[in-house]
């Protein structure tokens, strides 16, 4: 029989071999989800950002950039937007040993208003990660970021050393500290003037790890049992705090501002340097302090002095004298141990 | 009607399928099976907390003492060094305790041979040999040789060499 | 059938063109779980706590008075030698040289450093 025209006709062999090729488009289509299922495996990645945010923290002393051209890697005491990079190590030669300044201002941030900070300061990475960075010692504790989630994050744990500040103690009840810094025996003239003394670099000469850093360091000194030196008195009357730059005479002295530093008369925080003391006097200087003058070059080493300035009438004075020199040999200032801590990323 | 005009789809139609199902067959059976251990990620975090954990170890808490390691190798004492590098590598921030294990051996040169020979300083477990370990190691140096060392221990000022192998039960 | 038309020829091609986009798939798929692998074995394969170790241990005996007339002592730089190359499969090196700058007066110790473990080599030169 004659062909019929079959442009507009499907045939049954068609058909049969269209639903042949469909069937195993579908089959292939099926399987391709299960094998992309391996591509989910996060824990691979999240891992890597763990160490490495690790590495940046526990063996990099950090980064900062400032307006006037200053770089260095004491970024503890810089503005926000002056940081770099935040490395907790105390410098690049002592990897693993953390400043406690830089501890602080790193998990003092109020995370949850500004994650962003972290993100490009401690990550460098486009991805959003959720982070909770831990610090753990015999008696510390620091958070910072969410809680662990309860699915798959990426971890790493690292062992490390604190370097805590130093302090000095003046305890007037003992004799020999007594004698050297106070005539309690004679009557005092209108003033007193106490002076305690940073020699730069005799604090810097230790290795990193060892030294009193005033540049960043916060330095604590504590006059106690002050009583023992009035000279008929009841109580002394601090006039007045200046900052000295010794080694050049020229240079005049810098008004100390309150802000920075951290008063306690008698066990009560003090708001006002002028103030009368009975007992006990602890100032408390937070890091970068005694920089305040100096150039940006924070390769000047010099003696600064921190003069103190009693005015004396009858009834309230006191026979305080001398040079303190703060330096770490002297039994009176303390350099606490390095003590070892636990610090835990986990990214996710 | 029926005719094999359309014989050409069938067998075309065919044809196709079985590219298709090859080519998965072929992509299914060469994806590998991608296992944890496989990505040594477990290995690197043991390597990098055990390096850590010796380095602390070996850092003098200040300017005027010797180090931790440094104490126990010269007086010998094994049990010593265990509680501290047990605790220092087991130590978790939320205060409990990880489950991992270590096997520590000292080496050291003999000076009269140019030999190396080794010492099984402390170990806090047996090994059956199953565990996946890593090995870290530390460079001392002792100012003499300590009471309670091997008999070919040279009495000189010595650099030994403290090995660790570290795993998780 | 002498006319041999083309009809059938789409669904062969659709068919190749699905295979090779599997395939293409798979090329994806098993580059991807190598990121992990390469990253910890990249972590893994490079000394940097051998190489802090030695340069830790040397400083230390430089010290505590390991180098005396720029000589050093020859049975600890020996030591130091075997054991790492027994035990670790490395060679190292290192020598110390005393120099007293003239116009300062500063001293220091001109340290040279040599690591090599077959896959990474690291030479220093340190003023300590």
């Amino acid at each position: 029989m004659a062909r019929i025209n079959d442009d507009a006709l499907m045939s049954i062999d068609f058909l049969a071999g269209f639903t042949i090729f469909l069937l195993s488009l579908i089959v292939a289509a099926g399987m391709v989800p299960g094998m992309l299922a391996g591509l989910q495996s996060a824990t691979i990645d999240y891992d890597g950002v763990a160490y490495r945010t690790s590495v940046i923290l526990a063996e990099d002393p950090g980064w900062f950039e400032d307006v006037n051209g200053g770089v260095g890697s004491r970024w503890e005491i810089k503005r926000d937007d002056e940081i770099q990079r935040m490395g907790l190590a105390v410098s690049k030669e002592t990897p693993n040993i953390f400043s406690i300044a830089k501890v602080a201002r790193f998990f003092n941030q109020t995370y949850r208003e500004n994650p962003a900070f972290y993100r490009s300061r401690v990550f460098f990475s486009d991805i959003p990660y959720s982070f909770n960075i831990t610090l753990k010692g015999d008696d510390f504790e620091y958070h910072l970021g969410d809680g662990t989630p309860e699915g798959e994050y990426g971890s790493i744990r690292r062992a490390v050393l604190v370097k805590n500040a130093s302090e000095a103690t003046l305890d007037f009840s003992n004799a020999a500290v007594l004698g050297a810094y106070a005539d309690p025996a004679t009557a005092p003239g209108a003033t007193s003037t106490f002076n305690v003394s940073l020699n730069f670099t005799e604090l810097l000469a230790p290795s990193p790890a060892y030294q009193v850093d005033p540049f960043s360091e916060r330095i604590t000194i504590r006059i106690e049992n002050l009583n023992k030196t009035f000279y008929n008195g009841a109580q002394a009357n601090l006039t007045n705090l200046k900052l000295y730059w010794r080694s050049n005479p020229g240079e005049p002295s810098f008004e100390i501002e309150t802000d920075s530093l951290h008063l306690y008369v008698d066990g009560v925080q003090n708001s006002t340097l002028l103030t009368n003391i009975t007992h006990n006097l602890t100032l408390i200087f937070d890091p970068g302090f005694f920089t305040r003058g100096a150039p940006d070059n924070k390769n000047v080493l010099t003696i600064r002095d921190l003069e103190f300035t009693f005015a004396n009438s009858p009834g309230t004075n006191t026979t305080i004298k001398n040079t303190f020199n703060y330096t770490p040999t002297d039994d009176k200032v303390t350099m606490p141990p390095l003590k070892p801590a636990v610090l835990e990323v986990a990214v996710w | 009607m029926v005719d094999d005009s359309a014989q050409l789809y069938t067998m075309e139609g065919i044809a196709a399928a079985f590219v298709i199902l090859a080519t998965v067959y072929l992509v299914a059976g060469t994806t590998s099976i991608y296992t944890p251990g496989d990505s040594h990620i477990t290995d690197m975090q043991l390597e990098v907390l055990g390096n850590d954990v010796l380095l602390v170890m070996d850092t003098p808490v200040n300017g005027t003492v010797n180090s931790t390691l440094h104490t126990n190798l010269y007086e010998w004492n094994g049990t010593a060094f265990g509680e501290d590098f047990s605790r220092l590598l087991n130590e978790r921030v939320d205060g409990t305790s990880d489950s991992l294990s270590y096997n520590a051996t000292v080496s050291y040169r003999k000076e009269a041979d140019g030999s190396v020979a080794n010492y099984a300083f402390n170990t806090s477990g047996i090994q059956t040999g199953y565990e996946q370990a890593v090995r870290v190691t530390r460079l001392a140096t002792i100012p003499g040789k300590p009471t309670g060392a091997p008999a070919d221990f040279d009495t000189r000022e010595q650099v030994v060499m403290l090995e660790v192998l570290i795993w998780r039960d | 059938m002498e006319r041999l038309d083309d009809e059938g020829q789409w669904i062969v091609m659709m068919g190749f063109i699905v295979a090779v986009s599997i395939f293409f798939l798979a090329l994806v798929i098993n580059q991807a779980t190598l990121v992990g692998q390469t990253t910890a074995e990249g972590v893994l394969e490079f000394p940097k706590s051998e190489i802090r170790d030695l340069r830790s241990e040397v400083f230390t005996l430089i010290d505590t008075g390991d180098v005396y007339d720029s000589a050093i002592n020859a049975s600890l730089h020996q030591d130091i030698l075997v054991l790492e190359e027994t035990r670790k499969n490395t060679i190292v090196n290192y020598s110390v040289n005393k120099i007293n700058m003239s116009g300062t007066g500063i001293k220091y110790n001109l340290t040279k450093l040599h690591f090599n473990n077959g896959v990474t080599e690291y030479d220093a030169t340190v003023h300590y």
